[in-house]
């Protein structure tokens, strides 16, 4: 026996109530050949994927040419290492210089689209406005995953001493990345790094500015550093309104000391590596992480950011072993 | 028995209510006398105006001079320019009352006085064959007050927003006037504005605003959030022969970023990040309507059209648009009135690129397609409404008298049609595919109640949806809305 209560809309009045609409028409198509062609500008698929109903996209600030190869990488370290290991978790190789848009027939708009991709992005596109994140499609739903949950992910999957060697990869070593970034960078590498731009428009500065101030933050940088996040954001402030900030001798020394220190963890690394390959036979979740940040530090690295100088000249397994785990990607 | 004293008490006391019953009554009557002897008066005052106005019409009156007691708070260019229509031109009795007309309209459409009057003095003249009048007019004025500042919190519906709104008004003396506007709250994170708008070499009919804008603002229902910075300059203005048609042209530049929140959709996700929208826009309107928000005769149409790319080298997106949208009351009986809407508007990118997410068009909402929930009509990705470059929507409202209520009640019964849809533009097709798509509008239709405030108007419905597209986000059933207009 059903219950009936006041709240229960009597029958007839449903039966009424669910003749509307009383005719229903198709879906409204919510893209066009151009808005697809704006989409797939910026995505390029991973080389080798198959089209399948799950397929993964990972968002990246920006990609840039390896070598002359015609091959895709992404130009920051963190989405670098995490373009690494979705190359080698999932058997398939880095991105080709050809967007999903070259590929495309005017007719047929995305050829591809089903493909495991890469596609650049702007950190806006993260709820906590940071790269890299993957967005997952399996049969039509579609989860973001952030950067801290990538990050926990990765880690749930290390081990013994590798546990060790992420986090000083991730705190020490990354933040001699910041340094560069933040400290030594001309606005033009910045751009094409974080903004994928490669004309150096006003507008583009001051928008660099912007994606400057959420990287400062991210991870755990501010936390280890808090003056110098600080002193960045005061810059950000002042660089708006025409100023520079007068170099000051607290900050130099802090900038020093991180660099030493990055230093110092690199030299153990290259001693730790010697003549092995890498941290395992395959290039690992490890391996992809100091390859990200040492591959970053060599094709970023300024005149006058000594440590990109030490690296090269002096670290000759961390470029080895950086080579061999680009290369099994590419 | 009672006692007698208190019989005589008693006696006393209804004598006395009595009277006070009586001496209240008298007063009704007498006020009510009074009342018409004024209004007897008023009118007998306006026939004799129009009378003399019929007779000396083309009597010649000579303005030696205006006077304004009360003018400190103006500079002097400011009111010369505002007293031309009494100054300047050769007059007679009847251009001399349209002169009256126009020099209170003008102060009163540039907002810089609470009330004027006008009073005519006319000298005697020393030439009895002389049919010419020299008339002193007197302008009384009250000046508006400079300074207003209103602050104020809101809390509900685990909603809440505070604000402070600062105005200085008439600063130089020659109607300009700054706001200053701060509000702060969880749908709004933070919005910041400066508005300063004079009008242009003193005339009211010319007017300049220049504004500065901040906002950040969520959009719940889009999945993402926007802020905006920038500045817009308008020119406001009517031609002297037709100021009806009232034209507006401005240039904006605006820095906007979009921040995605929980949006899923690939097209927004392309889309975050930085733009700049430089923007000439051109809009006019025509506005005949006794009543903005329910009217029961007249006309209202306005178009406005955009150009956006002034700068193509930093604009991201450059696009023309052009939208337009018309409402027509007509009162069919004493009982009945109806009204009548329509919308449409185009959006076509330039070169090869796609519009932006912003700049589109989205409709639905108990204020706009009714039946339709806000955004809720037009494409959609991944649940996120992204907007359509095209759109057309329209609706027919009959309004009636509720029986047993005044007449001049402003409680109305509604019995309204809807009609709207929003497609993208795909500029690989021709023109007439495109606009094939409007031949399957999303309808709704419904009754309710209209409660016509002056400030806005409240409406409770009951609405079903009669077509739809798949993806609609229909509202079936109640729907309320509060606002200035509606379709």
């Amino acid at each position: 026996m059903t219950e009936s209560s006041w709240k229960t809309v009597p029958a007839p009045i449903k039966a009424i109530f669910d003749t509307f609409p009383l005719r229903t028409f198709s879906e409204v198509p919510s893209s066009t050949p151009a808005s697809d062609r704006h989409i797939a500008a910026r995505t390029h698929a991973f080389v080798g994927a198959k089209p399948s109903s799950t397929r993964a996209v990972l968002g990246v600030y920006g990609l840039h040419e390896y070598k002359t190869t015609g091959r895709l990488l992404a130009s920051d370290p963190l989405c670098l290492s995490q373009q690494l290991s979705f190359c080698q978790r999932n058997g398939v190789k880095v991105p080709t210089n050809i967007s999903l848009a070259k590929c495309t027939t005017q007719s047929s708009g995305i050829a591809t689209p089903s493909l495991s991709s890469v596609m650049v992005l702007s950190h806006h596109a993260s709820a906590e406005s940071e790269l890299p994140i993957l967005i997952e499609e399996k049969q039509g739903r579609r989860v973001v995953r952030g950067f801290k949950t990538i990050q926990a992910f990765n880690a749930s999957h290390l081990k013994g001493q590798d546990v060790m060697f992420a986090q000083l990869i991730d705190s020490t070593v990354y933040d001699a990345w910041m340094i560069l970034v933040l400290f030594y960078l001309s606005d033009e590498t910045r751009l094409r790094v974080y903004n994928d731009v490669t004309d150096a428009s006003w507008f583009s500065r001051i928008s660099v500015f912007n994606s400057m101030a959420s990287l400062v933050k991210r991870n755990g940088f501010h936390l280890r550093h808090p003056n110098l996040a600080a002193l960045w954001d005061e810059r950000v402030r002042q660089r708006l309104v025409g100023r520079v900030t007068p170099a000051r001798f607290d900050v130099q020394m802090e900038v020093a000391q991180v660099v030493e220190h990055a230093d110092r963890a690199l030299a153990k690394l290259n001693e730790y590596l010697g003549d092995k390959k890498g941290f395992a036979e395959t290039p690992g979740m490890v391996d992809c992480k100091l390859a990200g940040l040492v591959y970053s530090l060599i094709r970023w690295g300024t005149d006058d950011f000594t440590l990109t100088e030490t690296v090269k000249a002096t670290y000759p397994a961390l470029v080895a072993h950086c080579e061999w785990v680009v290369e099994a990607c590419v | 028995m009672g006692i007698p004293g208190e019989e005589s008490n008693l006696f006393n006391r209804l004598h006395v209510e009595d009277s006070n019953l009586h001496q209240d009554r008298y007063q009704k009557q007498l006020e009510a006398l009074e009342a018409d002897k004024q209004r007897i008066l008023y009118e007998q005052h306006g026939k004799y105006i129009e009378e003399l106005l019929h007779t000396s019409a083309t009597r010649n009156v000579n303005i030696p001079q205006v006077s304004i007691p009360n003018s400190g708070a103006f500079r002097a260019s400011f009111l010369e320019e505002q007293l031309k229509p009494l100054t300047e031109d050769f007059h007679t009795v009847a251009s001399l009352m349209a002169g009256i007309d126009k020099v209170g309209k003008s102060f009163s459409q540039l907002g810089v006085v609470d009330h004027l009057h006008f009073e005519l003095h006319q000298a005697p003249s020393s030439n009895p064959y002389d049919r010419s009048a020299d008339v002193f007019p007197v302008i009384h004025l009250q000046p508006v007050k400079k300074f207003f500042a209103k602050t104020g919190t809101s809390i509900g519906n685990g909603e809440g927003d505070s604000y402070i709104t600062l105005q200085y008004k008439n600063m130089f003396g020659g109607a300009e006037n700054l706001v200053v506007d701060a509000s702060t709250g969880t749908r709004t994170r933070a919005a910041y504005l400066v508005n300063f708008n004079m009008p242009v070499m003193n005339r009211a009919n010319v007017k300049f605003e220049n504004l500065v804008q901040v906002n950040s603002q969520k959009t719940e229902v889009a999945g993402y959030e926007t802020v905006l910075r920038g500045t817009s300059q308008k020119m406001f203005f009517a031609h002297p022969l037709c100021e009806l048609l009232q034209h507006e042209v401005s240039v904006e530049n605006y820095w906007r970023t979009i921040r995605n929140v929980t949006s899923l959709s690939e097209q927004v996700m392309a889309q975050l990040g930085d733009d700049l929208r430089s923007s000439v826009v051109y809009a006019c309107k025509l506005d005949t309507r006794d009543d903005p928000h329910l009217p029961t005769k007249g006309t209202y149409w306005r178009w406005g059209t955009e150009y956006s790319g002034l700068f193509p080298s930093v604009n991201k997106y450059r696009f023309v648009k052009t939208a337009t949208e018309f409402q027509t009351g007509y009162r069919i009986n004493p009982f009945v009135s109806a009204t009548l809407t329509g919308k449409l508007g185009l959006l076509v990118p330039l070169g090869q690129t796609t519009s932006c997410i912003l700049d589109r068009f989205y409709i639905g909402g108990a204020n706009d397609v009714r039946g339709f929930n806000v955004l809720g009509l037009g494409p959609k990705q991944n649940q996120t409404a992204v907007g359509g470059d095209m759109f057309l929507s329209g609706g027919l409202s009959v309004f009636s008298h509720i029986p047993r209520t005044a007449m001049d009640s402003n409680f109305k019964f509604q019995h309204f049609l809807n009609w709207g849809k929003a497609v993208p533009l795909d500029k690989s097709s021709s023109w007439q595919q495109n606009v094939r798509a409007f031949a399957t509008p999303s309808v709704s239709a419904g009754v309710g109640l209209v409660f016509n405030h002056p400030m806005a108007r409240f409406e409770a419905n009951f609405v079903v949806p009669l077509q739809v597209s798949r993806g609609d986000s229909v509202r079936k059933g109640f729907q309320f809305g509060i606002g200035m207009s509606y379709m």
